[in-house]
């Protein structure tokens, strides 16, 4: 088996690195590529960030403008209705100790 | 932080003032549709109140919540994945199906464009722009890259809990989040990094 693999076959690795470990072989292989390969370093960077930025992506509210991803009036009266359903049968103590 | 006292004499109204359009938010991400998201929220309040007693108050309330939901999510997907599995991406990267792969490489297999640096990534990540352009590029995503990237990423679930919750191969995980992250590499790159080297040069 060849130990050259295309930038193909190298972006797959590093993608599958970010996820677990790889096996001998084609740690070798990658290594070597990213060794001889002007392009595929960068690759692995920004396949890098991008695995950051996911686990950093904050939670806002992007929608812009007057818009709002937001629950809608009736479903936050349908969600409030259950949860004070919940909680009046709910048998687990009185909240006001 | 947020009123944590809540807990102590827990006001369903309040907890849901404070954190449901968050929750939604964040379900929102996963599921792209309003009434799966709103039902998750809903589980994960009654979640929250019938556990309340559990809740250390180590983390932030919303942390706390955010775990439920981030369950509930995981819990949903599966059992959808169950009902209608995923279709099967091409086992390696030579699979003629990808068309996005296929633009990228020659058929030696090299990069037909050389890549080029981004730059900074910490400065990167202040901007608000940079967030924007990724959300964009994010929800661009089929629903099959967008829920893998959002469970394995968002979410952190390791490679094995992915694949258990989507009920597929690792091999065939692995390409789905391999696609995913190649998409998000060049939608960012033609939204807004480009962009930003060709202004400043």
């Amino acid at each position: 088996m060849s130990i050259n693999i295309s930038c193909r076959e190298a972006s797959l690795l590093v993608s599958r690195q970010i996820d677990q470990p790889l096996g001998l072989k084609d740690r070798l292989r990658l290594r070597a590529h990213l060794l001889i390969c002007k392009s595929c370093p960068i690759m692995h960077q920004k396949l890098k960030v991008i695995h950051q930025a996911g686990l950093k992506y904050p939670f806002r509210n992007e929608a812009g403008g007057d818009e709002c991803l937001c629950l809608s009036p009736d479903a936050k009266g349908r969600i409030a209705k259950t949860l004070r359903h919940a909680k009046d049968s709910g048998s687990t103590g009185d909240s006001k100790c | 932080m947020q009123n944590d006292s809540t807990l102590d004499a827990p006001d369903p109204d309040e907890w849901l003032e404070i954190h449901g359009d968050a929750l939604f938010r964040y379900a929102m991400k996963f599921l792209r549709d309003s009434a799966s998201a709103e039902d998750v929220v809903q589980e994960t309040l009654l979640a929250a109140l019938q556990a309340r007693d559990h809740f250390s108050g180590k983390a932030s309330q919303r942390t706390w919540m955010t775990s439920i939901l981030k369950h509930k999510i995981a819990d949903l997907i599966h059992k959808r994945c169950r009902e209608a599995p995923f279709e099967n991406d091409a086992q390696d990267g030579h699979g003629n199906s990808d068309e996005l792969v296929s633009c990228l490489f020659d058929h030696r297999g090299e990069w037909i464009v050389p890549q080029r640096a981004w730059g900074n990534p910490a400065a990167m990540f202040e901007q608000n722009r940079f967030w924007e352009t990724f959300t964009q590029c994010f929800d661009g995503l089929s629903p099959k890259h967008s829920t893998a990237f959002a469970l394995r990423e968002f979410s952190g679930l390791s490679i094995d809990e992915l694949c258990e919750t989507l009920n597929i191969s690792v091999s065939n995980c692995s390409v789905i989040l391999y696609r995913a992250r190649l998409a998000l590499k060049v939608c960012l790159e033609s939204k807004w990094l480009d962009n930003t080297v060709r202004r400043t040069t």
